[in-house]
């Protein structure tokens, strides 16, 4: 039954509308306005479609036309930078290996330096983030979502990331975190710059 | 583009370089098989790379875990009902 599992959404549905708005109220906005869209045109989804990522659809278009109406979010040209990226990242570990700063995240306080990391994020990272890493849509699928080229997805998942893990070493930096024990062998290649 | 060395188990071996490129790409299983296995046999024989790996997995996993979850509150569910019956598009839940 389409309301049923429409409805069975909300949660999901939420959770992706706050992470767009980071705004509770604007939130809820978005969502009965996702919700009121989705009804309108029931027409348009297969019944064996996906119904969570319809409406993820959906709700990033609504909240899309509210931003860009209100000329608050410019989309940029991403390029193509995921392996650069990728590769960043590798060199972020490794520097952090070297004071220990990478233990940090595996560590019991990690999750209020992930959640100001996270509201720290462009929406345009953040909602691929949030698609991927905690929706668990693939790379492609996301990119439907977002009606984005795959690559735009690679490049936005790949950058938020690296920028994420650089935010997690300077709050375990700042917060004077240490670690002891002993340092782990080094990538050869990586090392070296 | 080089021919690379193929090993006993006939999986084509790839370097410290090409495995970390595709490090994402492995972790959130969007390669083909034969580039996946190709990143499995390195990381088989490269403790560095391993090393990478884990910790990027420790990531990821601490993102999903930590992100907030939903707090949509019930009554936010009968806002929406109560809105779609308004607007027509719904039944009114009996």
């Amino acid at each position: 039954m389409f309301e049923a599992r429409a409805l069975a959404c909300l949660p999901d549905i939420e959770r992706f509308a706050r992470s767009l708005t980071r705004n509770a109220m604007a939130a809820e906005d978005l969502v009965q306005d996702t919700y009121l869209l989705a009804f309108r045109g029931r027409d348009t989804f297969a019944t064996d479609g996906n119904m969570r990522r319809w409406l993820f659809s959906i709700c990033h278009h609504a909240w899309l036309r509210t931003v860009q109406r209100e000329q608050r979010v410019v989309l940029t040209d991403d390029g193509d930078e995921a392996e650069l990226e990728t590769l960043a990242a590798v060199m972020g570990h490794v520097t952090a290996q070297r004071s220990g700063l990478d233990r940090f995240v595996g560590s019991i306080d990690v999750g209020p330096a992930i959640a100001a990391a996270i509201d720290r994020l462009s929406p345009p990272m953040r909602v691929v983030v949030v698609l991927v890493d905690v929706q668990g849509l693939g790379y492609d699928e996301a990119a439907s979502v977002l009606n984005v080229p795959v690559g735009t997805v690679r490049s936005r998942l790949f950058r938020a990331r690296r920028v994420l893990q650089e935010r997690l070493f300077e709050f375990a930096r700042d917060a004077g975190f240490t670690a002891s024990g002993p340092v782990a062998e080094r990538h050869p290649r990586a090392s070296e710059s | 583009m080089t021919d690379q060395p193929v090993p006993a188990s006939g999986v084509p071996l790839i370097d410290c370089d090409a495995t970390v490129r595709r490090l994402w790409d492995y972790l959130d299983e969007e390669l083909d098989t034969k580039r996946a296995e190709e990143v499995a046999q390195h990381l088989r024989d490269c403790a560095a790379c391993r090393e990478h790996f884990a910790f990027a997995d420790h990531f990821l996993a601490a993102l999903h875990q930590h992100w907030p979850p939903s707090s949509a509150p019930v009554s936010l569910r009968e806002r929406v009902v109560a809105r779609l019956t308004a607007e027509g598009v719904m039944a009114p839940m009996r």
